[in-house]
């Protein structure tokens, strides 16, 4: 007779706001995921390590930080990832993704993975649309531009407003097709996630990992392009329909009246993805698998939108600041044995969750002894209350950050010195091989194109075009329970106090790096 | 379990054996972090069986040693073997260094 398998399916959405799920007192409809709140354990106080996309991955798939060591670079040898584990022990592994940059050219993140979907067309992926004919959308209806004033005092398109445009022609060409919210890219996923359920070999314990990459950004939602809806959470709009915002402070470019509606069509976007995830949720249901299946439903992380507690004034992760709306992620497990409808308020790093479904999929510890998470069963069992007494978080080389139960403190990184090396990565040009010739519209020729692009990326530490690696001049410290969204420095009435988690923050960080495993920081 | 030397004990800790030993400041939180990397070194595979000797210095106390050695930056580490300098380290480390460092 078989012994059990003990699954797991991951359910990991790109850029998914914590606080706007219903289950963590959002206001927006997320009525699945509150389901499988009230069936499962609920943790308010999770955080990502490494910013953004791609650390994340890496940290994910170790259990490993990679806030000392790496940052956005492909995953290496001497990474060892889960379905590297997974191999060796009967399982079987799948990826069913439209995250776009964990498909990039030699990254590597789908390494080892059994069964790997990839959809195609999304963020830093849209050129693969972009030579299609474009009959039925128009750029104008959709893209406001920034202006700048050049030499000759002509205004022309701001660098990152072309970036914008760039990154639309793409999606122009994909989906203008698009009529439902069953056309969008979060329906295929759940569609293809339940087709792979079906199928799966039940005799054989299965690790999924779904990565949806919406809510990401573009924030085209189903009330885009269904001529009978209205975007529910700002019906009375009759500006522009902007999608996919200019990445840039907010202010340079938008109105507070369409800030207000970029924010209501990304709640739109995380609807429709509760929507169509909701429905694997029930699959694993229908199918009998839940007693056996681990569900996690996570994020990597927040997103910026705006003024305040919404972005710090910025409109997509284009600067390297790792505050509160980027980097509390949202986490819910859901397991047999656990006492279903609790919350806990606990400090949980990211990766802690790693080394949690390698316990429960009952992979020897020998195998991920070198996973620096740490598992949460105890506390899910409610045998701790607590796991960690603080967390990090940042951006490699740029910004490093401390979380207390009761402060916060952001240190910003030298940043000149990210000339050498130390931001990693290639440029994202380098990557997508851009050929000479390429020009955007208001520029004078390929040489400046590429000479300022190049300087501006310092090294691809995101996805989002046009990032500059800009960070304010101070250190800022928060009071979490009354500033949780860190809009109010405290560092200069509370010196001592900054000092202190300044001096935690580094000592942490340099054991953390006699922990490398990359040979390269020997 | 890393023991604190002055100047006058510099002499007889490095004089046999595999020592390792450390320079720090009060209040440096790298240094810090260096005391938990050795304690957490000495319980390591690397380091079983090597019977290694494991010393702290207050830079501030130590002077002529700290001029002997020409110690820069700290933290800074020193490690001896019979009294001979083998290797030293100053600012960050991995435990794979450390490994190599006393092989």
């Amino acid at each position: 007779m078989q012994k059990r398998c003990k699954n797991v399916v991951m359910i990991m959405c790109d850029s998914l706001q914590w606080h706007y799920l219903g289950a963590y007192g959002g206001k927006i409809k997320t009525p699945n995921f509150d389901r499988l709140a009230r069936e499962g354990v609920v943790l308010d106080n999770v955080y990502s390590e490494g910013l953004p996309t791609i650390p994340v991955r890496r940290a994910l798939f170790t259990g490993r930080y990679t806030l000392p060591y790496r940052g956005w670079s492909p995953l290496e040898l001497d990474d060892t990832t889960i379905a590297d584990i997974l191999w060796r022990y009967s399982t079987y592994s799948a990826l069913i993704t439209d995250t776009a940059v964990m498909h990039l050219p030699k990254y590597g993140y789908q390494r080892g993975f059994d069964y790997v979907y990839n959809l195609r067309g999304h963020d830093d992926d849209n050129h693969y649309y972009a030579e299609d004919p474009i009959y039925h959308l128009k750029m104008e209806d959709y893209h406001k531009p920034a202006y700048r004033t050049d030499e000759n005092g002509e205004q022309v398109e701001e660098m990152w407003s072309e970036f914008s445009k760039d990154e639309m022609v793409g999606y122009l060409a994909q989906r203008q097709y698009w009529k439902t919210d069953a056309d969008q890219n979060v329906a295929q996923i759940a569609k293809q996630s339940i087709r792979f359920l079906e199928e799966v070999d039940r005799n054989k314990p299965f690790f999924l990992w779904i990565d949806s990459f919406d809510p990401h950004e573009p924030w085209d939602a189903p009330s885009i392009y269904d001529d009978d809806l209205k975007c529910p959470y700002d019906p009375d709009y009759e500006g522009m329909e902007i999608w996919n915002p200019v990445s840039t402070y907010a202010d340079n470019v938008y109105t507070d009246r369409e800030m207000e509606h970029i924010r209501a069509l990304y709640a739109e976007k995380v609807t429709n993805v509760d929507k169509w995830l909701g429905k694997v949720l029930d699959r694993i249901r229908d199918l009998g698998m839940e007693r056996d299946t681990m569900v996690v439903l996570m994020s990597d992380h927040g997103e910026p939108l705006g003024n305040g507690e919404h972005g710090h004034g910025i409109v997509r992760k284009c600067r390297p600041w790792p505050y509160e709306e980027l980097v509390h992620v949202p986490m819910i497990v859901k397991a047999e044995g656990l006492e279903a409808g609790t919350r806990k308020s606990a400090l949980v790093q990211n990766i802690d969750i790693t080394p949690t479904m390698m316990e429960w999929m009952n992979i020897p510890k020998d195998a991920w002894a070198d996973m620096q998470g740490k598992s949460l069963w105890p506390l899910l069992k409610g045998e701790t209350e607590k796991v960690r007494d603080f967390i990090i978080t940042g951006f490699f080389g740029q910004a490093w950050s401390i979380h207390t139960e009761d402060w916060s403190y952001i240190h910003w990184l030298n940043t000149t010195a990210l000339e050498n090396s130390e931001a990693g990565g290639k440029t994202m040009f380098e990557v997508f091989d851009i050929q000479e010739g390429e020009v955007s519209e208001g520029v004078d020729d390929t040489q400046t194109m590429f000479d300022r692009i190049k300087k501006q990326q310092e090294g691809q530490w995101t996805c989002v075009p046009g990032s500059l690696t800009e960070v304010p001049a101070e250190d800022g410290l928060f009071n979490r329970a009354d500033d949780p969204f860190q809009l109010n420095n405290l560092a200069a009435e509370n010196p001592e106090k900054a000092r202190e988690l300044y001096d935690k923050l580094r000592e942490f960080m340099l054991e953390l790096k006699a922990e490398s495993i990359y040979p390269d920081m020997d | 379990m890393i023991k604190e030397i002055t100047d006058a004990e510099f002499e007889s800790a490095k004089a046999s054996g595999l020592n390792i030993l450390l320079f720090y400041k009060e209040k440096c939180p790298y240094c810090n972090a260096m005391k938990k990397i050795l304690t957490k070194f000495s319980g390591m595979p690397a380091a079983q069986g090597k019977d290694i000797s494991y010393f702290q210095l207050n830079r501030e106390d130590c002077p002529k040693t700290v001029e002997r050695l020409e110690v820069g930056r700290i933290p800074s580490l020193f490690i001896f073997r019979d009294g001979e300098e083998i290797a030293r380290k100053s600012g960050d480390v991995t435990y794979r260094q450390l490994e190599k460092m006393i092989a």
